[in-house]
């Protein structure tokens, strides 16, 4: 019995050493919010992305609330964006339904992060970054 | 001491352990080895696809237009134009016969035969991992739109090109602008020698078979899924709305917002969306892939150099 009880307690030990490391371990985050104007009126929709620099980071998205309000996540890791340097584009829509055309509230420059101009610096920690965009 | 017979109870619980986790490291492996088949298919119908592009170009020597001069509203587009290409010309014959030199005078997806079983599913043109199915039934019945459920699914867009080279803006601002820096684009006429960048180094087809995270709005605007009946409108000769081609503008997988022209490339393979090249060559692209190079592979004569796909 006492075999036995050896054997299972090195099979929970070897278990647990297993999981060990297995824990989603996402890249260093910060947690950025803001807001964003246009022609100095909150923005009311749309959506932030964040296109970092550095290569193999996640993309991080945000979308703007009625308000103007943002606040940055990744669909991986949930809240936060990456922390570094980015490239940011923001498309902001009236959508109009059903079997219509939806409607661009921004110039289009801003729908890309090669053309908008727009750039984070994300450090670890709160972050607070507001676009302002005309 | 005496022997013992038999197992304890702690030998079976062990055995049993150990089976249970055997088990667990398999039954995942046998969803993904269906998933793995169902990609699979999605290839197959890319690949079928871009070799009727081929033979296409072998017969007229260039590339369909995404968009022409029509004699009708919301006009057919590339997708009947294929049909002689992959075993469909039966198709596109029932449709010649229905009206003369239909695709350029009808159009079913509001106006003419909408019920018609010719517009129905069409092999090739749905991924069978999308839950969106072989019809364009994630629309709602509308007055307009009142056969969503008969008109086949078109999971595949042309490429229109990268959103940073050759946008042409909207005459009216409340319209989006079109590119034409890809393969398929309104008026365009390209031909195997315009793709400078190299054949194996240009999308010619991506997947667009998710609306995984869009607004019902967004699903059911003119940029959602359409049915294969639509090809583009013409509102005049620079403001386009192109519904079976679309601009690289997004990430793969992007779920935020987008317009009309820049639907993103989505699909329910995990990680990323199946493309086809000019080449004929079939590849899956990962939603990881950088914003940059994705849209290097969009434009045809940018002449960039990509590594590290």
């Amino acid at each position: 019995m006492i075999k036995n009880s050896k054997l299972i307690l090195g099979l929970i030990v070897a278990s647990l050493v297993t999981h060990l490391g297995c824990g989603a371990h996402g890249p260093e985050m910060g947690d950025v919010t803001g807001t964003v104007t246009f022609q100095g009126k909150p923005l009311h929709t749309g959506t932030i992305t964040f296109i970092p620099e550095e290569e193999g980071l996640p993309l991080a998205y945000a979308e703007i609330q009625a308000d103007g309000a943002y606040e940055g996540f990744t669909e991986a890791f949930g809240k936060g964006v990456p922390v570094g340097k980015h490239r940011v584009m923001i498309m902001a829509v009236q959508e109009n339904g059903p079997e219509a055309a939806s409607v661009a509230l921004l110039p289009p420059k801003y729908s890309s992060d090669r053309q908008s101009g727009l750039t984070a610096e994300v450090a670890s920690g709160e972050n607070k970054i507001d676009f302002t965009l005309k | 001491m005496k022997r013992q017979l038999g197992f304890t109870l702690v030998e079976l619980l062990v055995v049993i352990a150990i089976i249970g986790v055997l088990i667990a490291l398999l039954l995942p492996a046998v969803q993904q080895a269906r998933e793995a088949a169902r990609r699979m298919q999605c290839s197959n119908n890319l690949k079928q696809l871009s070799l009727s592009f081929h033979n296409y170009h072998d017969t007229y020597g260039k590339f369909m237009p995404g968009g022409l001069h029509a004699n009708v509203t919301y006009p057919l587009g590339w997708v009947p134009r294929l049909f002689p290409f992959f075993e469909q010309g039966a198709r596109y014959d029932a449709m010649d016969a229905l009206y003369s030199s239909y695709m350029m005078n009808r159009s079913p997806y509001r106006s003419h035969d909408q019920t018609n079983p010719i517009f129905g599913p069409v092999p090739s043109l749905s991924c069978p991992s999308s839950p969106l199915g072989d019809t364009a039934s994630d629309h709602p019945i509308t007055a307009y739109f009142p056969d969503t459920q008969i008109q086949g699914a078109l999971h595949y867009r042309a490429n229109a090109g990268s959103f940073d080279v050759d946008f042409h803006a909207p005459g009216d601002s409340s319209r989006d602008g079109y590119v034409s820096s890809g393969v398929v684009y309104p008026e365009s006429k390209v031909r195997f020698g315009d793709i400078i960048d190299g054949t194996t180094n240009t999308i010619l087809l991506g997947e667009s078979s998710s609306t995984k995270g869009w607004t019902t709005s967004r699903a059911q605007s003119f940029g959602g899924i359409k049915p294969w009946v639509w090809g583009f409108y013409r509102y005049n000769a620079t403001d386009w709305l192109m519904i079976d081609h679309k601009m690289v503008q997004f990430p793969i997988n992007y779920s935020g917002s987008f317009t009309n022209n820049n639907t993103p490339f989505t699909s329910y393979h995990p990680g990323g969306a199946m493309f086809a090249n000019c080449d004929g060559s079939v590849v899956f692209l990962p939603e990881t892939i950088s914003l940059d190079t994705f849209k290097s592979l969009a434009t045809r004569k940018n002449g960039e150099v990509n590594s590290g796909l």
